[in-house]
């Protein structure tokens, strides 16, 4: 069982506003693990973790807080399974 | 009122119950437990906890070897808050060998059943009661405090061991502990047998309760309530086989049950077993209560439905009341509660389709995926 939450955050972005300054100003927030910049419905996808919910949604929170972020879908991961190829 | 406040104020013992004394004997007991040993700086980290805990005595064993020797001596120094206890046989040599470390107060032990007599000491019966008196009085002619165990205490003929707890009180004794060396006394049984030393003497009375058939906490709180005012314990309830009542679980009765000792420090008790497990390689039983990691984790569907409205639904005391959090298991026993609550908590507004399928999924895994503090 894993201890934790782990969420990957969908975010529609500002095109207007460069995305490196929108993934520098969602770095920092506590939690974020990955940053992934994409092509098509979503720009971005965060990947993020932590023990507590509250803290999950403080860094939901804060990622919508950041200039730049239009909006966002959060995703709760409820397995991950590694390909080993 | 609970059931158990009725049970305990109204129906069991008429008087009320004075202030209850907790000994931690982890650097005694404890070490006796196979696997357990402590270096000299573990021992006195662990007792730097202990004592910050709020207990009363730190029990240790200097006879035992050097290094005993030092972590009391080096223990006693630091002038702890906590009466430092120094535990030996009721023998004039192992008495004088803590005159030499300058010991205030002493805990001397003599078995008092005959299976020990004759297998263990060879004493007779009346050999036993004389060198007992004669060792107590020994050690109060060198101005010492002092604890009397009644070795096996529970195998001993009553009659015997109530002689035996006047005439050792009548030494001098301070304390009288009352042992269930091999963990085979039961709640009522305990009850009777301290009421009976209650009424015989007027020192204080220790009750030392053996974990063999998983009831040394019951039988300990028995001897409470039958008139006994110092439980001994350890931490993780480590000891001889089974163990002894672990400290945690002692404190939170106290306070939970009988709402007493608040001055303990409870949200300690956690930090403390993880030191312990630390030190001895041991890790905590998750099942262990207070400590343990399973005390506030809760997973069944109902369980976890009934928890987000009131966590009490399912907890006998707060998981805040000593510093920990609550958990929930999100997973195969899972129901739609869980899925909607972590929805609505993280703005997610999942239809009740999507809530659906989420449910048929974690259903499909048959088990635990993950667990998150709340």
């Amino acid at each position: 069982m894993q201890s934790g939450i782990s969420v990957f955050i969908g975010a529609v972005t500002d095109e207007k506003i460069k995305t490196a300054n929108i993934v520098a100003s969602i770095r920092p927030v506590k939690g974020v693990k990955t940053i992934y910049e994409l092509t098509g419905t979503l720009d971005l996808l965060i990947f993020a973790q932590s023990d507590s919910l509250h803290e999950i949604n403080n860094l939901v929170e804060a990622v919508r807080a950041c200039g730049g972020v239009k909006e966002t879908t959060t995703y709760i991961v409820l397995e991950s399974t590694e390909n080993k190829q | 009122m609970f059931f158990n406040e009725l049970f305990i104020n109204k129906c069991h013992h008429k008087q009320p119950m004075g202030k209850t004394l907790l000994l931690d004997s982890t650097l005694r007991e404890g070490e006796q437990a196979p696997l357990v040993h402590f270096s000299e700086s573990e021992a006195l980290q662990l007792a730097s906890q202990i004592d910050q805990s709020g207990v009363d005595f730190i029990e240790v064993s200097p006879i035992v070897g050097h290094k005993q020797r030092e972590i009391a001596r080096r223990l006693m120094a630091e002038k702890p808050r906590a009466t430092v206890v120094l535990h030996c046989r009721a023998k004039k040599e192992d008495i004088e060998s803590l005159l030499d470390l300058d010991a205030s107060f002493i805990a001397m032990y003599l078995s008092t059943s005959d299976m020990h007599l004759a297998n263990k000491l060879h004493l007779s019966r009346g050999q036993a009661l004389e060198h007992g008196v004669e060792m107590v009085e020994f050690a109060k002619a060198h101005g010492l405090k002092l604890r009397f165990t009644c070795e096996d205490a529970s195998r001993t003929e009553l009659d015997y061991l109530l002689e035996m707890v006047r005439r050792t009180t009548a030494a001098g004794a301070d304390r009288i502990s009352i042992t269930d060396t091999v963990g085979i006394m039961t709640p009522a049984a305990m009850f009777a047998v301290v009421k009976e030393v209650r009424a015989a003497t007027d020192a204080g009375i220790d009750v030392h309760c053996h974990n063999d058939l998983g009831l040394a906490l019951a039988n300990a709180l028995a001897g409470v309530e039958a008139g006994a005012d110092c439980i001994h314990a350890s931490v993780n309830g480590a000891g001889e086989r089974a163990g002894i009542p672990k400290v945690a679980e002692v404190a939170m009765a106290l306070q939970v049950l009988y709402g007493q000792r608040k001055d303990i420090k409870v949200e300690k008790l956690v930090e403390l077993s993880a030191s312990f497990s630390k030190h001895s390689g041991l890790p905590t039983d998750p099942f262990s209560p207070v400590v343990g990691e399973n005390v506030f984790r809760h997973k069944g569907g109902t369980h976890l439905a009934a928890v987000l409205k009131e966590g009490a639904s399912y907890e006998a005391f707060s998981p805040e009341s000593i510093g920990r959090r609550r958990r929930l298991v999100v997973g195969g026993y899972s129901g739609k509660n869980i899925l909607r609550y972590l929805s609505e908590t993280l703005g997610m507004k999942m239809s009740d389709p999507q809530l659906e399928k989420a449910l048929a999924r974690l259903k499909e895994k048959e088990r635990d995926l993950f667990d998150f503090a709340i």
